[in-house]
């Protein structure tokens, strides 16, 4: 930020030009005390006029110091012993209990949902299309074709065709026995 | 993942004995992974430990971490600061924890308040009265709590920030983000923890 960029004073808007966008890191910066010497003197000459600066300060060193409360114990002493136990278990592991081991911390859980919703999907169309026979193989199936049908209507058609001519010809034979 | 890590985060222009280290284990000397774990074995799980807010948990976590880190040594690349590669693998170890754990996690573990908290350096030599001792818990599970409401990038954009000192660019390698968004994560996380700790230090001096 160049040094016009920072107004002296308090120009009397309502929100200082400071808290915008592109330079409220920097006052993160400067409330945590990071900011380089030079910056950090023109920022402080700066809130020395600005309310809206020194609140903001205020309340980030409001934050600081509360965050410093927040201690922790020390790690557990058999922290190093079960790691490398861990890792020679590990290294013993079959390539599966691997696997699943990094799967457990690898953020694939989300993954597991859609990959069974797949499953389920490809299972399904499978069964629906199970029973589709081509209609290159249907002939040699169980089911009835149309040709089939009419075959037989024609078969009907010669018996009955038949017989009517075998009627025919008993009726013809008595008749000239008679004569 | 770890190659796009090193792809987007840049060079250290410092030399990084961290980095030395690393390229060591490599070369097959485990001593110096031991070194790297002694070193790093605290940051590392108080980090996580603030993020998940469980101690078995947070050491669990990083010790999964440090094994991702010796699993990928013959892959390793130094394009990067050894600790942004770290934290990188532990942020995206802990988030997806927190993911996975989002639905089962009762409120009621913010309140399961541990006397394991209380760090020994914080007790004077006399020890605190209960009251001292009430008030200091209060405090504490404010701030634990004003930290676990935040959303999990910012949380991790602050506990890198405020306990480990990471710069900007640091952060952004971890969280795997722009520098300008790492900015915004964090002005817009301790907006939210000065809204809900500013009381604090006003009831301190009174």
């Amino acid at each position: 930020m160049k040094r016009q960029d920072i107004p002296e004073k308090n120009s009397g808007e309502a929100e200082c030009p400071l808290l915008s966008e592109e330079t409220k890191a920097m006052l993160l910066d400067f409330a945590a005390g990071r900011l380089h010497r030079t910056r950090a003197e023109r920022i402080a000459r700066h809130a020395a006029h600005c309310e809206a600066c020194v609140d903001f300060i205020a309340g980030q060193a409001t934050v600081w110091s509360a965050l410093d409360e927040w201690e922790l114990a020390p790690v557990s002493s058999s922290f190093n012993r079960r790691f490398w136990s861990r890792m020679a278990e590990s290294d013993r592991a079959p390539w599966y209990v691997r696997l699943a081991d990094s799967l457990r911390f690898g953020g694939w859980k989300p993954a597991i949902p859609v990959a069974v919703a797949v499953l389920l999907i490809a299972a399904g169309f499978l069964m629906d299309h199970r029973n589709v026979v081509p209609a290159t193989q249907r002939g040699s199936g169980t089911g009835v074709s149309v040709i089939e049908v009419d075959q037989m209507e024609r078969s009907l058609d010669d018996l009955q065709l038949l017989k009517q001519f075998d009627t025919t010809v008993t009726d013809a034979t008595a008749s000239s026995t008679r004569m | 993942m770890f190659q796009r890590v090193k792809e987007n985060m840049g060079a250290s222009p410092t030399p990084d004995p961290d980095v030395e280290l690393m390229l060591r284990v490599r070369d097959g000397d485990d001593k110096s992974f031991g070194v790297l774990l002694d070193k790093h074995r605290t940051a590392l799980v108080h980090f996580l430990r603030r993020m998940v807010q469980d101690e078995a948990v947070s050491e669990e976590l990083a010790q999964e971490v440090f094994l991702r880190v010796y699993r990928s040594r013959a892959s390793y690349e130094p394009t990067a600061r050894f600790t942004t590669w770290m934290f990188r693998i532990a942020t995206h170890i802990a988030l997806n924890w927190l993911r996975d754990e989002k639905s089962n996690r009762a409120q009621d573990r913010l309140d399961d308040e541990r006397g394991d908290d209380l760090p020994a350096r914080e007790l004077p030599d006399r020890a605190p009265s209960v009251e001292q001792r009430m008030v200091y818990r209060a405090r504490l599970q404010e701030i634990r709590e004003a930290i676990a409401i935040l959303p999990e990038k910012q949380r991790a954009a602050v506990l890198m920030h405020k306990y480990r000192e990471m710069d900007y660019a640091q952060i952004a390698g971890a969280l795997d983000c722009s520098e300008s968004a790492v900015k915004s994560l964090l002005f817009r996380a301790y907006e939210s923890l000065r809204g809900r700790l500013a009381h604090m230090v006003a009831r301190a001096r009174t």
